[in-house]
């Protein structure tokens, strides 16, 4: 089929993905609405009064029971549902913002009546309502129109996709994490949010700051969160309403940009643009998280693009849920995954072709990977110490090539020191060591840690081990997840397999149109050690970091840290053996549908259900 | 001709090195850590009981007084965190000692954390010193906060008892002028930290630049 042709069946197709979406949108989801009686039913909640009361008369499906009453502080409530007989069929609890002054249950059930209770007696009068009505969700729409949009791009474009593979990943990687962008909103659910938010926002003045009510609400987490699209706009509007640069608070700070913050640069300079444009608060946090994604899609895609061997295990770690998320949201993990692995990436074609003199653009194109990867996370650039084993025949001469490996471990000791001595305030690694430690936990000191990690190594080694190799049994077994939406939950255990067994797929199963060859032996066992290594250098510093003094268990330690470590761990997979047979083409549709389907069910199950259902 | 580009770019490449090195050099050679400094001198209007500066990590509050013969032993600043808040992090102060002729003499730092059970508290930070101190003293109070913490302390000054706001522990309470300077930015150098990597990052790549053979280049 020619381009023209392809172009036009695409076209097409999303037209008629389109209309199905509609369709399911209305037939499925408005089925209710569309064959049942529209209603709206209201019982007023007196001052004082714990509990309200709304009889529908009869057995009535209820979309949707709104509780409106001004309060000055939070309060938990419980609304029971009866059929038409009396009995008790369903109980809902939630807890109703002081900020919002109103609460928006999604029920979806028939009901003939209820019962709302408060835990404390509100001092006003409000007013409960039950509804049910035709409900358009444009975040259903775009799910599925995202789904069979996807499914025929790449099946149409399949020749296409084959030969540049980076720009599936891109378009994958966009359509989910624009529509994660979407669905999130307002609400922070990812790790430690309202510390990244803090700094975006901070990072994105020069000079005087100025703190809206609506960011301070979400730099101190107390910004109401959503728990379905109504209380989505009830937010919004709060928000909006709030975010007034007349009763800001202002405030100067430095205007040189420290390195720990130049992972956000991309959001705090979206997020100016958003303020410049003067667009609605929630759609400039939105437009913030979309630098973050870009920023992300741009670096993966010259990773899988650079890459001499494996693009789909590249691509394959690149669309990893988790870091899909991390993207989307106030996090620096998109800056730290995405540097690093094409630093990584470009380390590897360096070693699968150890006789060729390595070129100074790509040394400094590593270098500056690994550097900007390690922003955020200092201890990384050790990573760069894979760079000391390439053979001497990579550079001019025998002289020279020792002399690059002495000056690389100083780039890498210079970044590791500066955790604990900034250079620019004159700070003394001694006194960080003895004052350090993460004050959420009680007992922690890293210099207590550290004399107790020398006094009992042997005894350490083997609860580090424990631990290591636990955790990854754990990954397989459900007692752990891999896979994680931070705060909204995880797809499940096997969806880690999926994924595991798909990087597996790209890693071992080589296209034979594919230039394919393993490591040396050496470079392989050089990579496990390192990936080790890395794993076990995470280990320490949350143990030392986040973890009483003598604690017999490290906690603290979260799967995404070992994200940069997934590429160095499967290339060392890599084998000219075993061949794909059934083509380049049906290799990557394979590879790309199921990490989109993968993406996309993750998006589904913690996305759409909990809150556009 | 592609042998002399080559070599010109081999020169380039060890010149900047050259540069960033020296200009990591001069800085660790004369370091200062400066502060942008606002005059602000702690003036109640009418009716109002006190004044408040947010201590963010970028910002340094230094006071500037005079204890005489008394000897200090700790300072006791007043500090607000607003009623939710519950702080775990660090109050740092750093103290100079202003001889007879001017000089500043660095003496130590005491820290100490707050207090979260309260919302407003005086937190007593005892001073490092060997003999006594006292006379002219430059004090920087400073705010660490824990990882992730969202919110910063204000520091008080209050009319309700001026002593109060920053109490000198020790024999005698402190009666004297206090002429508050409120440094709003304090001027860190990452290029410091950024000479030093471009520095070697310049030497890594150089080193991997043949000598004028003229084959490999940035070409």
């Amino acid at each position: 089929m020619k381009k023209k042709q392809r172009a036009r069946m695409l076209f097409i197709l999303m037209a008629v993905a389109l209309v199905v979406s509609i369709l399911a949108e209305l037939f499925l989801f408005n089925r209710h609405a569309l064959f049942e009686e529209h209603y709206e039913m209201r019982s007023g909640i007196a001052a004082g009064s714990t509990e309200t009361v709304l009889d529908l008369g009869e057995e009535q499906y209820i979309k949707t029971v709104r509780i409106a009453v001004d309060l000055t502080e939070e309060a938990d409530y419980r609304l029971v549902l009866w059929d038409e007989q009396g009995n008790e069929i369903g109980v809902w609890e939630g807890r109703l913002s002081p900020q919002l002054g109103e609460s928006v249950i999604n029920l979806r059930t028939r009901a003939a009546g209820m019962v709302l209770t408060f835990s404390e007696a509100p001092e006003s009068d409000g007013m409960i309502t039950a509804a049910n009505f035709m409900e358009w969700s444009p975040y259903r729409i775009l799910f599925f129109w995202v789904l069979l949009g996807l499914a025929a791009w790449l099946w149409l474009w399949r020749a296409f996709v084959a030969e540049k593979p980076e720009y599936a990943f891109a378009a994958i990687a966009l359509t989910v994490g624009i529509h994660l962008i979407l669905m999130t909103g307002t609400n922070q659910i990812s790790y430690d949010e309202q510390t990244h938010v803090s700094k975006v926002w901070n990072l994105s003045y020069i000079g005087t700051v100025y703190d809206t009510e609506a960011v301070l609400e979400l730099k101190t987490l107390r910004a109401p969160r959503f728990n379905n699209r109504w209380e989505r706009e009830l937010t919004e509007s709060y928000l909006q309403g709030i975010h007034d640069y007349d009763t800001a608070e202002v405030y100067q700070q430095t205007k040189m940009i420290y390195y720990d913050r130049r992972a956000y640069l991309p959001m705090a300079l979206f997020m100016a643009v958003g303020r410049m444009l003067r667009l609605p608060f929630a759609v400039m946090l939105m437009l913030s998280k979309l630098g973050n994604l870009l920023m992300y899609t741009v670096v993966c895609f010259f990773a899988v693009r650079t890459a001499k061997q494996a693009k789909g295990l590249v691509a394959v770690l690149a669309l990893l849920p988790n870091s899909i998320f991390t993207a989307s949201q106030f996090c620096y993990d998109a800056c730290v995954n995405s540097f690093l692995l094409l630093g990584m990436v470009l380390a590897a074609n360096e070693f699968f072709a150890p006789k060729t003199r390595v070129r100074p653009r790509n040394v400094a194109a590593i270098l500056i990977c690994l550097i900007i990867g390690s922003y955020a996370k200092p201890v990384y650039i050790l990573m760069g110490c894979l760079l000391l084993f390439w053979g001497n025949g990579k550079f001019p001469s025998k002289r020279a090539a020792w002399l690059f490996r002495g000056v690389l471990m100083t780039l890498c000791l210079c970044m590791l020191y500066e955790i604990l001595a900034k250079s620019g305030t004159g700070g003394s690694a001694m006194v960080t060591l003895a004052n350090g430690g993460d004050t959420r936990m009680e007992g922690t000191n890293m210099l207590g840690q550290l004399k107790h990690i020398f006094s009992a190594p042997l005894s350490y080694t083997g609860q580090l081990l424990h631990a290591m190799f636990g955790r990854i049994v754990d990954w397989f077994n459900g007692k752990d997840q891999f896979l994680m939406y931070a705060y909204l939950g995880t797809p499940g255990t096997l969806c880690t397999w999926i994924f595991l067994g798909t990087a597996a797929l790209a890693a071992l199963v080589g296209c034979k149109e594919e230039q394919r060859s393993r490591l040396k032996t050496g470079d392989a066992v050089l990579f496990a050690v390192m990936v080790f290594g890395m794993s076990a250098v995470v280990w320490t510093v949350l143990y030392m970091s986040f973890n009483a003094v003598g604690s017999p268990v490290i906690v603290g330690v979260q799967n995404r840290y070992f994200t940069p470590m997934l590429f160095p761990f499967f290339v060392c997979f890599l084998n000219g053996r075993l061949v794909w047979k059934w083509g380049k083409e049906r290799y990557y549709q394979i590879l790309f549908g199921i990490m989109a389907g993968l993406l996309l069910y993750c998006n589904w199950r913690l996305g759409i259900v909990p809150y556009y259902l | 001709m592609k042998e002399w580009i080559s070599q010109r770019k081999r020169i380039g490449i060890w010149a900047g090195a050259a540069l960033a090195a020296l200009v990591f050099v001069l800085s660790s050679l004369f370091p200062k850590t400066t502060y942008r400094v606002v005059k602000y001198h702690v003036v109640l209007e009418e009716e109002e009981q006190e004044q408040d500066i947010v201590l963010t990590p970028e910002t340094t509050v230094l006071f500037s007084f005079s204890v005489g013969e008394v000897n200090v032993s700790g300072v006791q600043p007043c500090l607000d965190w607003g009623a939710e808040n519950c702080p775990s992090g660090v109050l740092c102060v750093d103290v100079w000692q202003v001889s007879a002729d001017g000089e500043q003499n660095y003496v130590g730092q005491g820290s100490a954390p707050l207090n979260a059970g309260l919302r407003r508290s005086y937190t007593y930070v005892a001073l490092p010193h060997e003999e006594t101190l006292c006379g002219e003293l430059i004090l920087a109070i400073r705010y660490t906060p824990a990882e992730g913490e969202a919110f910063y302390p204000s520091l008080v000054a209050t009319d309700r008892d001026m002593g109060e706001c920053l109490t000198v522990v020790d024999d005698e309470p402190y009666a004297g002028d206090l002429l508050m300077y409120y440094a709003s930015e304090q001027e860190t150098y990452p290029l410091l930290f950024d000479a030093k990597l471009v520095c070697l990052l310049l030497v890594c790549v150089a080193l991997t630049m043949d000598r004028g053979r003229g084959k490999e280049g940035l070409a």
